[in-house]
């Protein structure tokens, strides 16, 4: 088990460098004097040359990508342009808001997704299953920006009962989570069924059954179990779609949270904080996959023994 | 025993026929996709149709009537300036179904070709091939896309581009695992043995049995590219006024959404529609591609 | 010599039914099963034996099956229309069934330990340690070595081999009246498989239980059962002793079989096998559903399905060419089950069965 934790942890330091590669290169592909875009076109003489040696930016990429990666290991990701301040102090304001969002649709959209799963998947082609799968595939065909703003339509204008713009409280934030997790639900709820549905096929449900365990004992504890090793590599995946969910969610919401900041930022051309977006954002889908992947060898007892 | 190798050739071949007699006999039997493929391609018709038949100019301004909600003149309402929305939704078809079709295209025929490629040949071309790939699928979804365009500007070209390069890994893994299967089975052994070039196993003998997966994930990508098309519209990234595409409608109906409900609610409907079409289409591809699946959501 | 009968089939009908059509899997089936002996049930892939197992189980719910017609008298109770509760108290506490594959019948997730012990906790309301107990002891009746170890193991850390003595073990808890073993060596090695054999008699014996035992390999059941049953698309084609079936079959399709076992010391050029394949559920021949395959086949056969003709002793036979034999046996004893599809096995009339 550890030595898998290793060999993942190792793959994902790898895939982590190059991202941070390919992030670096990419603010460098865009056309033009690195250090006047970062500044904008009224920067001064003085301003340019300072950004210029601060970065290295006359040096050769290899070293500017030494200078940059030093700074960002010891957490110094540079100064806003937009706002003058370190880029890290801005993330860490906004950084809460986007990770209760975030939570709070996970929570709610795993739960839903399996209780809808399995009520389909033990119900296999009745109406409990139409219902379901109705739900599902609606859920993974409505844009998120669209729920929210049909959501805010009725339950903020016409019902009142929340306040249209959303506050930290948790009444505030029912329906960013809610709109969010929609697509999750969906995902989570498919797989949770057809994964039910093949594991009610395998031999060992029969062996079950052949014991005269209850119907219930025999899905709670049979086929259950198995069916979640594979919706949990799910999940993972799905995280990264959801981090996307949160950019457009928190512009139709106009919640401030890292979504928010980076449509900001890339408004006001503020490269340097778009660089430490991106990275964060693809550090969190990472890191989520790399518990996703531990989480699915506790789960199977074949990769935890190995 | 050369024999044999040639009647494994032969059945092999004369499986590919039968499997799409088998495949059309299934897929007739999933109602839904078929339903789904018939509304797809009646907003295939209208794409192609839809400035001859729209009742109004997609920017025909009529200050006397703004902001008004649905009625017998304007079906879906009308916006800040007065323009028809049905005709504007209407229009928004070609440019969302023009958009997917081509990103979709595009990013499949190179994915392919770097999947064939990579899974033959293996070696470093595999492994650098699949490190891109990986580097792209570490960012999570729709921020890859909001990030190529940040960099290139906004704008509808540049959407496009964006959305290639998402898709492509998607299709060079998916073809590359089924490669790899494929270049060690009987059929293709036996085409080495008679002296085939590598090309012609390639596009011949292999390639043939990655079709059915890229069909699947053909129609599936298509809803990707369109919701993302749509995305990044809305977040002011994409379309640039005043062209009717859906995203950029509903990101301009924001301003005035307290009032008049109508001018989001049918351009989101018809993303909805036509995303749940190409949804429902894969999904029934799918399972009439593999029949063992037919429980599989 | 009368036996109480454990379990008596009468008239089963199975039928599934699906979107193309119904398939009659079991269509008409009768058999007894004596306490304590053992009965084979031999025929090939999809002849209907394995749903007998899962319709005495009752295991088909969940799938497009169901028991149309007939009686399963399990100590002389119907127990087709009782409901699926009382189903479930008899099911791996009274019979108790083994699966045909080893790998992947066992739970892959829970460990091996308490797969077994759930069964003694469900059946016998025994406590965690009790439970324990006796699952320890029965594992070691089956021969396992390390036991006390294999308890906290998952079943991919066990062989093959291993995970069949689990199951039996498993099947064995609760010391059921009835084992049905649905082709429990097939997908084992063939030392392996005469190892698990072997300890089937041996717990038999020790249990007290009867066996049903499912196979295609005539090998098997020489070995291990007292009567047997040949099944053909869905009907019963022979029954009997085992010595009397081996000795004079009587159907061309049990003849078959039977030639196309290898003998120890005698050569023979080729293997003899039976040509054709069983038709298609949805193409039956109209009459004696053998005839195409048959090599003795005559006029009468593909117009009308022959019945079971007793042949005494216990000695059942579906062929016409088993008629005259048939009403021979009637006309001489006091042949009171002498009509066709009767369940009884019971046949008090002795008379000399002769080619």
């Amino acid at each position: 088990m550890l030595r898998y934790i290793l060999k993942r942890t190792g793959g994902i330091l790898i895939t982590l460098f190059l991202v941070s590669i390919f992030i670096f290169l990419f603010i460098r592909m865009i056309p033009g004097d690195p250090a006047r875009l970062m500044l904008g076109e009224k920067a001064t003489p003085e301003a340019i040359q300072a950004i210029t040696q601060q970065y290295g930016l006359d040096k050769p990429l290899v070293t500017q990508y030494v200078i940059w990666m030093k700074g960002v290991l010891v957490g110094d990701f540079g100064t806003s342009l937009r706002t003058k301040m370190p880029v890290l102090y801005e993330i860490g304001l906004r950084y809460g808001n986007t990770m209760k969002l975030a939570c709070l649709a996970i929570l709610w959209s795993v739960v839903a997704g399996l209780i809808i799963g399995i009520w389909s998947g033990t119900h296999a082609s009745k109406w409990q299953d139409y219902t379901g799968i109705t739900v599902s595939v609606l859920g993974q065909a409505v844009p998120e920006f669209w729920i929210g703003l049909m959501l805010i339509l009725v339950f903020c204008v016409k019902l009142k009962w929340f306040p249209i713009v959303p506050t930290g409280t948790l009444r505030g934030l029912i329906l960013p989570a809610f709109t969010l997790g929609a697509y999750m639900m969906s995902t989570v709820a498919r797989f949770t069924r057809s994964s039910i549905i093949e594991a009610l096929k395998e031999d060992y449900t029969r062996t079950a059954r052949a014991k005269g365990l209850r119907e219930r004992t025999v899905i709670y504890k049979h086929v259950l179990k198995n069916s979640m090793i594979p919706v949990i590599t799910i999940v993972g995946m799905q995280f990264g779609v959801m981090l996307g969910g949160a950019v457009l969610v928190e512009s139709v919401f106009g919640y401030s949270g890292l979504g928010l900041l980076l449509i900001e930022s890339i408004n006001y051309r503020d490269y340097t904080m778009l660089q430490t977006l991106v990275l964060i954002f693809s550090l969190h889908f990472v890191v989520i996959n790399l518990l996703v992947d531990v989480l699915y060898a506790v789960v199977n007892p074949e990769i935890r023994l190995d | 025993m050369f024999k044999k190798k040639k009647e494994i050739i032969v059945t092999e071949e004369m499986d590919m026929n039968t499997r799409f007699s088998d495949f059309l006999r299934n897929f007739k039997k999933q109602k839904t996709a078929v339903a789904a493929a018939f509304v797809l391609l009646v907003l295939v018709v209208i794409a192609v149709v839809c400035y001859k038949v729209a009742p109004f100019g997609i920017n025909e301004y009529n200050y006397a009537e703004l902001l008004q909600g649905p009625s017998m003149k304007h079906w879906f309402g009308t916006d800040e300036f007065g323009r028809d929305i049905f005709s504007r939704v209407l229009c928004g078809t070609r440019i969302s179904l023009s958009i997917g079709f081509f990103t979709v295209t595009v990013a499949s025929i190179i994915g392919s070709v770097i999947g064939l490629f990579a899974g033959y040949y293996g070696g470093i071309l595999d492994g650098i091939m699949m490190r891109v790939a990986d580097v792209l699928y570490a960012f999570p979804g729709l921020i890859l896309a909001i990030a190529i365009v940040a960099i290139l500007g906004p704008g509808l070209t540049n959407v496009v581009i964006a959305v290639i390069i998402f898709c492509i890994p998607t299709y060079a893994r998916l073809v590359r695992g089924t490669t790899m299967q494929l270049k060690n089975s009987v059929y293709v052994r036996a085409a080495k043995c008679i002296g085939a070039s590598d090309m012609r196993i390639l596009f011949k003998h292999i390639l043939p049995g990655a079709i059915p997966s890229i069909i699947v994930q053909y129609s599936l990508s298509i809803s990707g590219s369109i919701m993302t098309t749509a995305s990044l519209s809305f977040l002011g990234m994409g379309a640039m006024a005043p062209t009717p595409e859906w995203g950029l409608m509903l990101s301009n109906s924001r301003t005035y959404f307290y009032t008049c409900w109508h001018y989001a609610f049918f351009p989101g409907m018809a993303i909805v529609i036509t995303v749940l079409c190409f949804n429902l289409l894969g999904d029934g591809l799918r399972m009439a591609l593999d029949p063992k699946l037919n429980d599989r959501a | 010599m009368e036996t109480k009968n454990i379990l008596e089939v009468k008239n089963l009908c199975t039928y599934f039914f699906m979107d193309s059509g119904v398939v009659k899997a079991v269509d008409g089936l009768d058999f007894v099963l004596e306490e304590g002996s053992t009965l084979g049930i031999v025929g090939e892939s999809g002849s209907g034996k394995s749903v007998t197992s899962l319709a005495i189980m009752g295991l088909l719910k969940g799938t497009t099956g169901k028991v149309v017609e007939g009686e399963i008298l399990f100590d002389g109770r119907d127990i087709v229309p009782l409901s699926e509760e009382e189903r479930r108290r008899i099911r791996g506490n009274e019979i108790a069934m083994i699966f045909q594959e080893p790998m992947t019948s066992l739970n892959p997730v829970i460990k091996t330990g308490e797969q077994i012990m759930e069964v003694i906790r469900l059946h016998q309301g025994a406590s965690r340690e009790e439970a324990k107990e006796r699952a320890i002891q029965l594992l070691k009746d089956t021969g396992l070595p390390r036991v006390e170890s294999m308890f906290d193991e998952y079943p991919f850390q066990l062989s093959g081999g291993q995970r069949q003595r689990v199951m039996i073990a498993m099947a064995l808890a609760c010391n059921p009246k009835i084992l049905i073993a649905d082709e429990p060596t097939t997908a084992l090695d063939v030392t392996i498989q005469a190892q698990i054999l072997d300890l089937m008699q041996r717990l038999k014996d020790k249990v007290g239980t009867s066996i049903i035992f499912i196979t295609h390999s005539l090998g098997v059941v020489a070995e291990v059962c007292d009567h047997v049953l040949v099944m053909y698309c869905s009907r019963s084609v022979e029954m009997g002793e085992v010595k009397t079936i081996f000795k004079n079959p009587a159907h061309p399709y049990t003849r078959g079989l039977l030639a196309s076992i290898p003998k120890l010391g005698e050569h023979v050029e080729a293997l003899e096998s039976i040509p054709g394949n069983v038709p298609n559920p949805k193409f039956m021949p109209k009459g004696c559903k053998f005839a195409p395959r048959c090599k003795e086949a005559i006029e009468k056969c593909s117009q009308m399905e022959p019945p079971l003709f007793d042949l005494g002793g216990g000695h059942k036979c579906r062929c016409w060419l088993c008629e005259k034999e048939a009403a021979d046996v009637r006309s001489s004893g006091d042949g009171a089950h002498g009509d066709c599809g009767d369940g009884g096995g019971r046949t008090s009339a002795g008379g000399g069965v002769n080619e």
